[in-house]
């Protein structure tokens, strides 16, 4: 793998289930440069983490991947024997959790626990294991790094527990670094220290990052790229300035009129938006936000929008203004 | 005029291992609430914002202070019924507060007993009880696994109000949920209100939520009450540093053009010593007296109360 190459390279990812006649995640193409941060954002069961998932991870029994391209640090991987992939996901990829005390084992210390990885993957063994553990919690910008390997995950706060996973997953200094909703148990002032520490590590190691979350706000804050799902498909993706003068696509807008911001304190109702998000599986043929959206018509109902556009990105017949 | 809710110096301790001092997880919290009213509580995981509503409600019993309802001692732990079913929490783990093996239906009707119905008219509330929180009849037969979250969230709010309280203490009731449905919880919890004198304890660490519902913010660090005052006031101009740190660390996104505050950056705090004050480890203006002098909450004008011996000014972002 060269260093210039980008992170993640993804096109037409799609995963099915079997028995179904349609996919979960449809013809999902992205890409996350190095140093980048991409928020992958939208609501519960839109597919963000399917999509992340089935991106390298091993999928769940019934559920098949396929996809043109999909390149983790300039290898290819589709097509990879589990075996090699395994190998690859070790070594060039690091994941971090929403619970980080169920992603931690609560019987063995913070030091067992990144050894076992640093031993695995490095075969390291002894006092220099130690150092090169002690070293990773000071990456994460735990203070006494030494006491620390000696705590049992209950003992750390929830903070400092999202920290450790965070160590352990650049423990073999990855290319790509998912994040899962990795802050959404904990509260605003942690959420940003540590979104703010996974930027700063980014920036210094080159590392990307694939950030999925569905905080606007804290995207808004720290993503280079936003990447908008709704019931399978990516309905916007563009540059995070860009997206958020002017998102084009009508349920992005939609969500961000719906967040409760100090300057909407005085509104008499929060814009929520109508209705439920369909299943990815159960709309053919149609726009899948058609049903909930101001400007559809005939159009949208009987076609999809393809997603188009050069680095902003849309899916959608009747875009709002760019501004 | 008395206040409906009074609370006066209300405080928690939790034992630890013998020999060793207990822990205070609340201590000193005074605070007022009128009928019909929103107070939101903010401050960090820790700061014991669940303690405080756990003791109102009796679920762990206060150690100090008393609760005061309409002019009646009901403090949890004395004796009294007074405030039973007049005061109900909403827990923030929605699914974890339900019984699985309890249908929705019943979920919502089983404090109705309480109140003394009978079957037939229990299960009938429990369907109005639903369909007020917007939730479809059909509901009723389902198990709590089976619906989702923002529904869960619904249903834990109509067996809230299944005792016609006069009081709803709602903890966390957005944090977990969708931008959409956030929107439209708040947007429920809101048309609840209107018009009907619920009152609501509003617990959050999320001020953006806090504000649009809330008439009154308090502040809350490491189990003490560091400023309260009417929402406008505290966003525009806050007074106590930790508040002032609190706004600038919302994302700009939600912040908007309020701020940023020039204040440090609060990270979970050892504490000072027994008798200075809880922040001072982590206030860029502290000086000597605040190491050696635990500020009170000191109630100024108009209904702003701040605890900090040297607060920012007022009536503007930071100094």
């Amino acid at each position: 793998m060269s260093a210039q190459d980008p992170a993640l390279v993804v096109e037409g990812l799609t995963v099915r289930a079997q028995g179904l006649a349609h996919p979960l995640v449809h013809d999902v193409s992205f890409t996350v440069g190095r140093g980048e941060i991409a928020a992958l954002v939208g609501e519960s069961g839109c597919g963000k983490t399917l999509t992340a998932s089935g991106l390298l991870g091993p999928l769940a029994a019934g559920l098949q991947r396929t996809a043109r391209v999909i390149r983790l640090a300039g290898n290819e991987i589709t097509g990879l024997s589990e075996g090699a992939l395994r190998t690859l996901r070790g070594r060039a990829l690091g994941m971090v959790f929403q619970n980080p005390m169920s992603a931690l084992n609560p019987s063995l210390t913070l030091g067992e626990q990144i050894g076992e990885v640093l031993r695995v993957h490095t075969g390291a063994r002894g006092a220099p294991l130690e150092r090169e553990a002690a070293r990773l919690l000071a990456c994460v910008e735990i203070p006494d790094p030494e006491r620390a390997l000696a705590s049992y995950p209950h003992q750390l706060s929830g903070g400092m527990r999202q920290r450790a996973l965070l160590a352990i997953a650049i423990a073999c200094a990855p290319r790509l670094l998912i994040a899962d909703e990795p802050t959404t148990a904990l509260d605003v002032l942690v959420q940003s220290q540590i979104l703010a520490l996974i930027a700063r590590l980014g920036a210094q190691t080159g590392m990307g990052v694939l950030f999925i979350t569905h905080n606007l706000a804290l995207a808004a804050q720290y993503a280079d790229t936003v990447l908008v799902m709704y019931a399978g498909r990516l309905v916007e993706a563009a540059p995070a300035q860009a997206f958020f003068q002017g998102p084009r696509h009508p349920y992005s807008r939609a969500l961000l009129a719906a967040l409760p911001t100090l300057a909407a304190r005085t509104a008499h109702r929060l814009p929520d938006i109508p209705g439920e998000a369909p299943a990815a599986h159960a709309i053919v043929n149609a726009c899948a936000f058609a049903a909930r959206c101001p400007r559809a018509d005939a159009v949208c109902r009987s076609q999809v929008p393809p997603l188009s556009g050069d680095t902003h990105r849309f899916a959608c017949f009747h875009p709002e203004e760019s501004s | 005029m008395r206040p409906w809710l009074e609370v006066t110096g209300l405080g928690v301790d939790f034992p630890k291992a013998r020999g060793r001092r207990a822990l205070a997880a609340v201590s000193d919290v005074d605070f007022t609430l009128a009928r019909g009213e929103t107070l939101g509580l903010v401050g960090e995981s820790g700061s014991g914002k669940s303690t405080l509503a756990r003791a109102l409600v009796g679920l762990i019993p206060p150690t100090r202070g008393q609760v005061r309802l309409d002019g009646v001692d009901v403090t949890p732990g004395k004796g009294q019924d007074g405030a039973r079913g007049r005061l109900q929490m909403v827990f923030q783990d929605a699914e974890g507060a339900m019984n699985p093996r309890l249908r929705v239906g019943a979920i919502v009707a089983e404090p109705l007993r309480w109140r003394g119905m009978g079957r037939s008219a229990r299960a009938h509330e429990a369907e109005t009880l639903l369909a007020r929180v917007g939730l479809p009849r059909d509901l009723m037969t389902r198990f709590p696994r089976e619906i989702s979250g923002g529904q869960r969230q619904r249903v834990a709010l109509a067996r809230a109000m299944a005792t016609a309280p006069e009081l709803l203490i709602l903890d966390e009731p957005t944090s977990g949920l969708d931008v959409s449905l956030q929107a439209r919880t708040l947007n429920l919890l809101r048309a609840l209100q209107e018009g009907s004198g619920l009152s609501y304890l509003l617990i959050s660490h999320d001020l953006g939520s806090v504000a649009y519902l809330a008439a009154r913010i308090a502040v809350m660090y490491l189990g003490r009450l560091v400023e309260t005052a009417p929402t406008e006031a505290l966003i525009t101009s806050p007074r106590h540093p930790y508040t002032a740190a609190l706004l600038a660390a919302l994302p700009p996104l939600v912040r908007g053009a309020h701020g940023p505050v020039a204040a440090a950056r609060p990270d979970k705090a050892a504490g000072a010593g027994p008798g200075g004050c809880a922040y001072q480890p982590h206030c860029p203006y502290a000086q000597a007296r605040c190491h050696t002098h635990r500020p009170p909450l000191t109630p100024g004008r108009p209904a702003h109360a701040v605890a900090c011996h040297y607060p920012l000014p007022p009536g503007g972002p930071g100094p």
